[in-house]
């Protein structure tokens, strides 16, 4: 297919799934392997842009262990690609590891706890109090490999702008995520409280936001459309119990005054 | 020709010349025997002044079931638990110097009283409860925050007390102050705390004995009617004051103190049934130590001193039980095989009085 311009080259988990999908079509679903960059198609049939799916089963990073030591790198396969195609791109736009805090957090699990967050002044009662601080420095704990995996791209696509997408707002009802628990097993534990859950999704996006610092990357952060007056995610954008759906997205893109094409 | 007196019937170790006059001082309690024994499945708690503290190192030590009833909950990372005050006590209470504060806590957790929120900001826009002036390092960052906590934490000592299958109390001070108004005693002065004014007024006490005795007594009381199957260990501080709020001198101030301590230790171990005196005081004070066991400052307690008071108390409370064995086995194989390397960052030698603060104020000479 002939290129007229240059398309952004989408990196990321379930959250740059729906991104993708608000730009266009692609030819595989979110728990299909791939070896290569999905393309995205538009209405008229042309490229808009790719998306390398990281589901857990493609991926572009592989772990390599030298003695006891851990190294993180780039797959020769997504070396060789992107190297090959560098030209066709006119931005990237990542998302790395956003569900984390819902994979941890989402199910009240043993012992309890609560922490204070000015801006959402509210304590579930009867729970242990815990430092702000010490749940940011566990996220920054469990992201260390996220953290080297931005360091890497961030140097790959150095001549490039970068965006990082970060995860959307929690969805405040209950009842939904028990309607549509995607992974998780709400019949054995409870689902935390929204109060709860909207504190860790804001300690949460800080994290988020170092790692893009290692990319060196432009945020594209939730807008005052998409939340509710308390910061949730507003009913028409639920998707799922974790995500937003593809409208959600269209309105981040929308939003920022960026230019994801670029002619060539 | 003999004839029989009272003094016949007695014990040889009550003869001063058979138990002090030629014994080695690290030996001076030899053949002691607790009224109970404690058996590693004993859950053991203790409060007081920084020598329980002390007393709760050696008891994890030794793999005795010394029992946190407030952990720090897992995502705090170790060394910051023991910054904000974790793990030196049962429970996240900080020293707790009389026992007129002991009964205040143990009515608070049960209801008794109302909980005390005496939560205050600091000039660093950081919230410290004054109760507990040494926990959570430079303190809350909002009141509800501290609120909150409070609420947890005494939930947590309410289970402690009702759980527990031995306290050991540390008396350490009769000192104190007091909000007469709102009946709160407060082991460390506010502004102290604060480091800054107070805009409530707060009184000097010293409590006497008989003050000393019956917020003792009604606290143990309280504590077997909740769990009667408690056993008692009561021991008197023999760190001294570092500072007296008396116009007295200082060693004078210390002296009445725990010689009301003492006094009042012994009558309700006496009058208490299962509650035992543990002479740490005696070791350390007697004259006839020639204060080879305290410090440079001859104020606290050196190393070698804490291991002859507690090899005391291991052999008078912890050797008796039949599962010691067990457990010392248990520990050497814990030792040869370690589970986890972490290193415990908190050491007996870190920890720390509130009392010291009081220091600070130390006119120069």
């Amino acid at each position: 297919m002939q290129q007229d311009f240059r398309y952004p080259l989408i990196i990321g988990d379930s959250h740059a799934f729906f991104l993708t999908k608000s730009l266009g079509e692609i030819n595989k679903g979110w728990i299909d392997e791939i070896d290569k960059p999905l393309e995205i198609i538009k209405d008229n049939n042309s490229v808009v842009g790719e998306y390398f799916m990281l589901n857990g089963k493609s991926d572009i990073f592989q772990k390599k262990y030298i003695g006891d030591k851990l190294q993180i790198e780039v797959t020769q396969l997504a070396i060789e690609y992107l190297l090959k195609n560098h030209s066709k791109y006119s931005s990237i736009i990542i998302n790395l590891d956003g569900n984390k805090h819902n994979a941890e957090f989402m199910i009240e699990a043993n012992k309890l706890f609560d922490f204070w967050d000015e801006k959402i002044p509210f304590l579930i009662p009867d729970r242990q109090i815990v430092p702000r601080n010490s749940v940011l420095q566990y996220f920054r704990q469990i992201t260390q490999i996220t953290q080297i995996k931005a360091s890497i791209l961030g140097k790959m696509f150095s001549n490039f702008k970068i965006y990082y997408i970060l995860p959307p707002p929690p969805i405040s009802s209950q009842e939904h995520i028990l309607k549509f628990p995607e992974i998780f097993n709400f019949k054995e534990r409870k689902i935390q409280p929204p109060e709860f859950r909207i504190k860790i999704y804001s300690a949460y996006c800080e994290i988020q936001k170092e790692i893009s610092k290692n990319l060196n990357a432009t945020i594209l952060n939730p807008t005052d459309r998409n939340t509710d007056s308390k910061g949730f995610l507003k009913e028409e954008y639920w998707e799922g119990c974790t995500h937003a759906n593809v409208d959600y997205w269209k309105n981040i893109i929308l939003s920022e005054k960026h230019e994801f094409q670029t002619s060539i | 020709m003999s004839f029989k007196h009272p003094y016949n019937l007695l014990n040889p170790k009550s003869f001063w010349e058979n138990s002090v006059s030629n014994t080695p001082w690290e030996n001076i309690f030899n053949g002691e025997i607790g009224s109970f024994p404690i058996t590693p499945a004993d859950i053991i708690c203790s409060a007081g002044s920084c020598f329980a503290s002390r007393i709760s190192f050696f008891l994890k030590e030794k793999k005795f079931n010394f029992t946190n009833f407030e952990p720090a909950h897992w995502i705090v990372d170790e060394q910051i638990s023991n910054e904000l005050g974790y793990n030196q006590f049962s429970a996240r209470y900080g020293n707790i110097y009389t026992p007129s504060q002991l009964r205040q806590l143990i009515e608070e957790s049960l209801g008794i009283r109302p909980i005390i929120y005496k939560i205050e900001k600091k000039e660093n826009g950081f919230f410290k409860d004054l109760l507990r002036p040494k926990i959570h390092g430079d303190g809350f960052t909002a009141l509800e925050e501290a609120m909150a906590d409070r609420v947890y934490h005494l939930t947590c000592v309410s289970e402690m007390l009702k759980t527990q299958d031995v306290f050991i109390f540390t008396l350490g001070l009769t000192e104190a102050w007091k909000d007469l108004e709102e009946n709160v005693i407060y082991g460390i002065h506010p502004e102290i705390s604060l480091r800054r004014n107070y805009n409530r007024v707060i009184t000097p006490v010293n409590f006497d004995y008989v003050e000393c005795y019956n917020d003792l007594l009604v606290s143990l009381s309280l504590i077997r009617q909740l769990n009667p199957k408690v056993k008692f260990i009561l021991t008197v501080s023999p760190v001294a004051l570092v500072a007296t709020h008396q116009s007295k001198h200082a060693l004078l101030a210390t002296y009445y103190s725990k010689s009301v301590l003492r006094a009042v230790a012994g009558k309700i171990a006496e009058i208490v049934k299962n509650t035992d005196y543990f002479p740490s005081y005696e070791i350390f004070n007697a004259a006839q130590s020639f204060g080879q066991y305290l410090s440079h400052d001859l104020r606290d307690i050196n190393q070698r001193g804490i291991s002859v008071a507690m090899n005391l108390f291991e052999n008078m409370y912890l050797k008796q039980s039949v599962e010691y064995d067990l457990a010392i086995a248990h520990q050497k194989l814990e030792k040869e095989h370690p589970l986890h390397n972490r290193e415990n960052k908190k050491t007996l030698a870190d920890v720390e009085c509130d009392e010291i603060l009081n220091s600070l104020f130390l006119p120069k000479k």
